[in-house]
């Protein structure tokens, strides 16, 4: 994991959630008026289903951990020189050929110039460790996306050999650069994933998928919005991907996005789109991971009539007769940080929102976020933390009592280490934000709630519960 | 110590040799193809790896690339500018984890040795380069001597009542001789890997007493001055080969402090180039440099007459607390090499910290070729 963590910090991958992003004035554009926002609308309330295509759950783990649906990278001779060893507990079962040697979150293939490429798939995002044991489908909560990718690309540059490779290289090198100014966050550990999509959007012709080095549309804002990754198993339950419900549809065709980092013309498009619905059919049969530790069933017995009186309503039920409302909530009822969701509402988006509807990843209906947050549901929501759609919530005790929740903290990471009493990673409270902060390396730690879209208000709901109550409302979400 | 290996590497030795406009591709091309034969078997750096002196001055020969480099800045008794800079490369063939040799033929490492010196005097610099395979007490690492040596250059690390310190010997096209005793300022820089390791490691002493002499001709002529050296070994990437070229600046100030920059860019342009350093303090604590909120700026070029190239010889590094000029002590020290290489002296003024600092410095950009 430790040599992870590099390619973790800087390569930019596989994108499985959708946000807005902050407009910057150099890039604030008039309203395209030529496009019809309302047809990129949902309202909140219910979310209806949607017909899914049908997959094979077994093909579908097995082209998640070893498909080349993220087709450039980094050489495998230069990847060698950087990341000669791999150790042990990044391996995961189920991968075949060279992958079976790699970290899980990378996989190789040959192009087709004969140069093996190393490069990230889903899993760079979408899987993480709790308490020793690997967990597929938990959004990785360390993950540093602070970096300026392009530092790898030249990194990896100078290890590349031969005609063949510094064409696979240029190739990678090519899409990196150009978002890389667009996929920088302020925090370790949130997510940028929306503004990575929308920055290659704007580089791709929405019909032929051809490559544009000069961007086509404007690009997103240059600061991405926090994003915490959801866990994938609530895939089972939601009508709808991602916080606002923005992926709309066909769920398979929408999670191809998550390949686009490389994509050059619409036959790999459809290449990768044979086995979507196969990894989708995965996605949908993971299960929540139990608890690890101990609960005490008596106070877990009086949280749940708690939380079938208090929280049931939005985020569903749950044991033997299980219900999930899927409904969003109006950003002002939440009262959580509005950014991510204004943002994709407020015309500012559009231009994404059509392209997609214009190419192979969806249609008019496929993009249609909602001015609000859907309530998620609740399963293995003890692995989850840190809490809310921004990650800016370090723990479900300060969930669930506000006036816990730090202005500024960071996580403890050396080493990281999981907390059962409070659900969440070890972390401290700091009193200073990271204007404060002159050392780089020590700011870019620091989560501050006070920076636009890490805001940590709203769902203040269990605050009028007492501490036995709340204590016992904790003890129950244990085992969900 | 320093958990930046990635970010402190300096150059390796460019190939440098007296001035021609000969054609570079088949030496290239012959370092692309030892690079090609070097077998595996070697090893990376441990992620725990700990400098360990004297022994870490010699060769690592599980390491596939090591160099070693000096560069100093010297004013004889007249108070002219001397420059002189030694480069070393070992390219190794097969690791030497391997069974002993059967044979005293046995390729086990390809040398090559650099030597370039600049008399701001005539404003001209003059180099030579040498190759060596290995073969112990004429190419490479005499443990026993404690000794670098290419034929009768050596670099020799040794120590007394005073400390350790190093002597370099070299002879240049036998137009200069040049004998230097360089003993460390400060304490050694260690250049560790971090959490996630790193392709190479290594140290630095970035401030260097110079005593000695140089003789081009006309007679020994007692220098003084400063030295910068590193020392790096594993996998190292090797200049002119890549899609990749560094400008890396080494300056030592007035006011005791020493800086370190690289700066990294595609040579087909696209993409921005991005900035890492280091700095050390007067007392030798070392710490990085934020990359992003560095900027290195050309504000003059100078065309190499021999091959065209177009090199940006003046730049400005703006930063927290720093804003200074760096220009070349003479325009013409470019090689026409195996990889054409700008490299040489440099001074340097502004301010650090609110304070007016000038200094010294090297500078070396690769990756430049005619417009």
């Amino acid at each position: 994991m430790t040599r992870m963590s590099t390619l973790f910090s800087l390569i930019v991958v596989a994108v499985l959630a959708f946000a807005g992003a902050v407009w910057q004035v150099s890039w604030r554009e008039a309203p395209n008026t030529a496009i019809d926002a309302d047809q990129y609308r949902s309202p909140t309330g219910p979310v209806p289903a949607a017909p899914q295509r049908d997959g094979a759950r077994d093909a579908g783990r097995h082209a998640l951990l070893n498909a080349p649906y993220v087709s450039c990278g980094i050489p495998y001779g230069a990847y060698l020189r950087l990341n000669p060893q791999t150790e042990p507990d990044a391996l995961v079962t189920g991968r075949e050929g060279r992958n079976a040697e790699l970290p899980f979150a990378l996989t190789s293939h040959v192009n087709e110039d004969g140069v093996e490429i190393v490069s990230n798939n889903c899993l760079t995002c979408h899987a993480d460790r709790i308490n020793g044991e690997l967990i597929l489908g938990l959004g990785n909560a360390f993950g540093d996306f602070t970096q300026d990718p392009s530092r790898l690309v030249l990194q990896a540059g100078n290890y590349v050999q031969g005609k063949a490779e510094t064409k696979a290289w240029q190739h990678w090198a090519d899409r990196i650069d150009s978002i890389a100014p667009y996929v920088q966050t302020k925090t370790v550990g949130v997510n940028p994933a929306p503004n990575l999509t929308w920055a290659l959007m704007a580089h791709l012709d929405p019909e032929t998928l051809a490559w544009s080095q000069i961007p086509l549309i404007d690009p997103p804002p240059v600061d991405p919005l926090p994003i915490s990754v959801p866990p994938w198993w609530g895939m089972s339950k939601k009508n709808a991907m991602f916080y606002t419900t923005v992926g709309r549809g066909d769920h398979a065709r929408f999670m191809l996005l998550a390949s686009m980092l490389c994509i050059d013309g619409t036959k790999e498009v459809a290449e990768i789109d044979s086995y979507a619905a196969d990894i989708r059919a995965y996605i949908v049969s993971l299960e929540a991971p139990e608890f690890p530790f101990a609960i005490d069933t008596g106070l877990a017995a009086e949280g749940e009539g708690i939380f079938v009186r208090e929280c049931s309503a939005c985020h569903g039920s749950y044991g033997e007769e299980e219900t999930f409302p899927n409904r969003v909530y109006p950003v002002d009822e939440v009262g959580t940080d509005a950014a991510y969701a204004s943002d994709a509402t407020d015309g500012s988006r559009d231009r994404f929102f059509d392209w997609v509807a214009r190419s192979p990843y969806g249609d008019i209906h496929s993009t249609a976020p909602a001015p609000g947050y859907i309530a998620p549901p609740l399963d293995g929501v003890w692995a989850t933390a840190p809490y809310l759609h921004n990650g800016s919530v370090p723990s479900m005790a300060a969930l669930l009592f506000s006036d816990l929740r730090p202005k500024y903290w960071r996580h403890q990471t050396d080493p990281r280490r999981y907390d059962p009493d409070i659900l969440g990673w070890e972390h401290e409270a700091l009193n200073l934000g990271q204007g404060a902060e002159k050392d780089p390396e020590a700011r870019r730690q620091i989560y501050d709630t006070t920076l636009r879209g890490y805001g940590n208000a709203g769902h203040t709901y269990s605050d009028a519960l007492n501490d036995q109550a709340r204590a016992a409302l904790l003890e129950y979400l244990k085992t969900l | 110590m320093l958990a930046v290996a990635g970010a402190l590497y300096w150059a390796l030795p460019p190939s440098e040799v007296e001035r021609t406009s000969s054609s570079n591709a088949d030496e290239a091309n012959l370092l692309s193809a030892l690079m090609e034969v070097s077998s595996d078997g070697f090893q990376g750096p441990s992620p725990s790896w700990k400098l360990d002196l004297p022994k870490d001055h010699g060769h690592h020969t599980n390491s596939r690339t090591e160099s070693w480099h000096v560069a100093t800045h010297l004013r004889n008794e007249d108070g002219k500018e001397l420059g002189f800079q030694f480069s070393f490369l070992r390219l190794g063939i097969i690791s030497g984890d391997a069974p002993p040799p059967t044979s005293i033929w046995d390729v086990r490492e390809i040398n090559r040795g650099h030597v370039a010196i600049l008399n701001t005097f005539v404003e001209h610099a003059f180099g030579e380069e040498r190759f060596g395979r290995g073969t112990r007490g004429l190419a490479g690492y005499d443990p026993s001597a404690q000794e670098l040596r290419l034929d009768n250059w050596f670099l020799r690390f040794d120590s007394d009542e005073s400390g350790s310190y190093m002597t370099l010997y070299a002879t240049v096209l036998d137009k200069a001789v040049v004998d230097l005793v360089m003993r460390p300022e400060k304490p050694t820089l260690a250049l560790t890997p971090d959490d996630a390791g790193a392709p190479f490691v290594g140290y630095s002493m970035t401030r260097l007493a110079v005593e000695g002499t140089i003789d081009q001709g006309l007679g020994e002529e007692t220098v003084t001055g400063s030295a910068w050296f590193d020392h790096v070994w594993g996998e190292l990437p090797l200049p002119g080969m890549r899609p990749v070229a560094s400008d890396r600046l080494q300056l030592q100030l007035g006011d005791g402090t020493d800086l370190s920059v690289i700066r990294t860019r595609r040579i087909d342009g696209a993409g921005a180039p991005v900035l890492s350093g280091f700095v050390v303090s007067p007392d030798g604590t070392a710490s990085l440099l934020d990359g992003e909120s560095l900027q290195m700026t050309s504000s003059r070029t100078w065309r190499d007459p021999v091959t065209g190239a177009e090199y940006p010889v003046e730049w400005r590094l703006l930063g927290p607390n720093l804003d200074i000029t760096i220009a070349p002590l003479a325009d013409a020290q470019a090689f026409d090499t195996a990889v054409p290489v700008w490299s040489g002296m440099v001074q340097s003024s502004g301010r650090r910290a609110d304070t007016v600092v000038s200094g010294v410095g090297t500078l070396q950009l690769t990756g430049y070729s005619a417009p």
